[in-house]
């Protein structure tokens, strides 16, 4: 059963590599684009994991991160952030928002399969089919 | 020595290069298709015979089959591989040696990415100090970053995935010649954008040093052309009764009418050989300004800063090919068994002058023992560097503790040989020795320096240093080239964890001490 993953960020060639990354580890991939799109696509389909960049146009991945924890239907969503951005502080508030993990670019792609792969076992089951369509 | 491998690939390169079949081209070198075949596969040794034949039949210099280039671009993407931030990578030694073998055009690629990337980061660091939080530099380095990330991921996904389809292949190799494009660019922007922020020169100094070194190497450290400048001054100097006597300042200056120094008393502090070498250089600069503008432009560096230096070490070059004639100073060298004492005195020359000028003779045809020359200051800082023997030299990181470079710290102004056992069974002899520089005044601090020259052990019966030493029975030192290339997991010295996943002794070809390769290495003996 695949999970729904939820890649939010805005460089063309990092999301083909992470949905390249994702779909080969079995998971179902939406995309969205901007702080504002990754929101829409929650609100139409809750994901099992969103990967989430920091630097986003219009709403950037702290802001959408708060939002994420702000709702009780998304409690359960594991969320991921990464940033090319590698100061204590950035981190600190990253995980203050509520991200479950932290990754930095550049990263190693074992090491984000593997770090996705673990939070999603922490989580719920994946949902039965069906229901995200 | 493992450069079997990177002859079969060449070997068909050649051939096809030259349109002709498997069957022609067996028929050419007298040998039948099938052993043809085999060599291609790298199934069969090439043979010295073999590769100079087939050098004349390919006409091209039989010093392209050597595999030396290759060994080095090998150490070198191994030592790129080395960085932590290719910490997951872990390629085998073995699989490199294939990688550069089937595309040695994409390995130099990725080393110069890695160049340009170290470059980045160095600059990055001194401009953080500087504009830690100015918006242009937080940009700058996340698209730096941005696109590292992207160039890594796509990188790993190729080789981690086998059985990506031809199509996705295509498209993902696409992507990584794009990306590597916009770094190239990004990296312009930087230094433009560095250039106009009022950061000097002198903040990226270091890097223009490494990219001379290389391109001392791409040429052998070996050049014709100087060698025919500093023949022909010669000729003007050595007077007819005393040919072989060293040019003298009062000769020089009478001859050309360069003063002498312009550097006042410091000039006038110096040793005589120094002197001359300083006037010579000033010869070379005005005498054959267009000639090393040709040289200088042929290297195609990246920047003022390189060009300027690698123009002082042509001209550098010009003063030792002078003070030190090409074939007298090999025939002395051979004779003396490159006792340097002795050639220092012969010649008039430093200890230093005495061994670039050793390093330099790999004249085709008329070579000398080929030696690897590194020099090194008291923190291990290495700022010269150049190898003719076959041992790879780190480019970036500290080099072996192990080695006599260091050592010879100990025992200042002595010569201090070693024999040296790399991990995968190749023999060094090596002699490095302290050489401190002239000190404009007494509160100065001493500059001390230490050289180190080597050779593959198999010439160092050659060498005077190695006398009394029963190199069948004597007992190496087990080195590596640094840490982080080095296998060697129970080493006590070692100061960084190794990065790079070394296959167990018998796990994959080109590993382990059974298996030197000598056919091809033969070709570069001195003749004569």
């Amino acid at each position: 059963m695949p999970y729904s993953v939820l890649v939010v960020e805005d460089e063309p060639h990092i999301i083909e590599s992470l949905s390249f990354l994702m779909k080969r580890a079995g998971h179902k991939v939406r995309i969205a684009r901007d702080g504002d799109a990754a929101i829409r696509t929650m609100e139409a389909e809750t994901p099992d994991l969103v990967i989430l960049d920091i630097a986003l146009p219009r709403r950037d991945g702290l802001d959408v991160c708060r939002a994420i924890r702000a709702e009780a239907r998304w409690r359960d969503v594991r969320v991921i952030m990464l940033t090319a951005r590698g100061r204590e502080l950035d981190r600190r508030k990253g995980l203050e928002t509520g991200a479950d993990d932290y990754i930095l670019k550049p990263f190693a792609t074992n090491e984000i399969v593997q770090r996705v792969e673990s939070l999603l076992a922490q989580g719920r089951p994946p949902a039965p089919a069906g229901e995200d369509d | 020595m493992a450069r079997r491998l990177f002859l079969g690939p060449k070997v068909r390169q050649y051939r096809r290069e030259l349109g002709l079949t498997q069957v022609a081209m067996a028929k050419k070198l007298e040998v039948s298709p099938s052993y043809l075949n085999l060599i291609e596969h790298n199934r069969r040794q090439v043979t010295p015979d073999m590769a100079r034949r087939f050098a004349e039949v390919c006409g091209i210099d039989v010093e392209l089959l050597s595999g030396r280039r290759e060994a080095r671009l090998r150490d070198r993407l191994q030592e790129v591989l080395g960085d932590e931030i290719f910490v997951d990578f872990r390629l085998r030694r073995v699989d490199l040696e294939e990688l550069v073998a089937r595309e040695p055009q994409f390995c130099r690629a990725v080393t110069e990415l890695y160049r340009l990337y170290r470059k980045t980061r160095q600059d990055l660091r001194v401009v953080s100090e500087h504009l830690a939080d100015d918006p242009a530099m937080v940009t700058a380095s996340h698209q730096l970053l941005t696109t590292l990330t992207s160039l890594r991921s796509f990188a790993e996904i190729m080789r981690d995935n086998a059985d990506l389809e031809e199509d996705k292949r295509a498209e993902f190799a696409g992507i990584l010649v794009e990306e590597s494009e916009s770094l190239t660019a990004q990296v312009r922007q930087l230094f433009r954008f560095i250039g106009e922020g009022g950061l000097g020169p002198d903040s990226v100094a270091e890097w223009p040093r490494e990219e001379v070194s290389d391109a001392l190497q791409a040429a052998n450290n070996y050049f014709d052309e100087i060698e025919g400048w500093a023949e022909a001054l010669r000729e003007e100097i050595d007077p007819p009764d005393e040919p072989a006597s060293p040019p003298t300042l009062s000769r020089l200056g009478r001859l050309h009418g360069v003063a002498e120094g312009g550097r006042g008393d410091a000039a006038g502090s110096l040793a005589e050989e120094s002197r001359v070498f300083a006037l010579l250089k000033t010869i070379c600069l005005t005498r054959h300004g267009a000639g090393l503008d040709d040289l200088v432009a042929a290297a195609r560096l990246s920047s003022a800063a390189a060009a300027q230096l690698y123009r002082a070490a042509l001209a550098s070059y010009f003063a030792g090919a002078v003070m030190m004639p090409y074939e007298s100073f090999r025939r002395a060298a051979r004779s003396c068994l490159h006792d340097l004492e002795i050639l220092q005195h012969s010649f008039a020359v430093s200890y230093e002058q005495a061994c670039h000028r050793l390093a330099t003779l790999q004249r085709p045809g008329a070579e000398g023992v080929p030696f690897h020359l590194l020099r090194s200051d008291v923190a291990g800082n290495i700022d010269k560097r150049f190898s003719a023997s076959g041992l790879g030299l780190p480019t970036y990181g500290g080099v072996c503790p192990l080695w006599n470079l260091h050592g010879a710290f100990m025992q200042p102004g002595r010569i201090v040989p070693q024999l040296v056992e790399l991990p995968h069974g190749a023999r060094y002899f090596l002699i490095a020795r302290t050489v401190t520089k002239a000190k404009p005044s007494h509160l100065a601090p001493e500059r001390v320096f230490s050289l180190g020259i080597g050779c593959d052990a198999s010439f160092a019966k050659q060498l005077v240093y190695a006398a009394g030493i029963d190199l069948t029975v004597a007992q190496p030192v087990p080195v590596g080239t640094a840490c982080c290339q080095c296998p060697r997991e129970d080493c006590r010295h070692r100061a960084f964890p190794a990065a790079v996943n070394f296959p167990r002794p018998g796990e994959g070809p080109g590993e382990g001490p059974g298996d030197r390769q000598v056919p091809v290495a033969v070709l570069s003996r001195p003749t004569g």
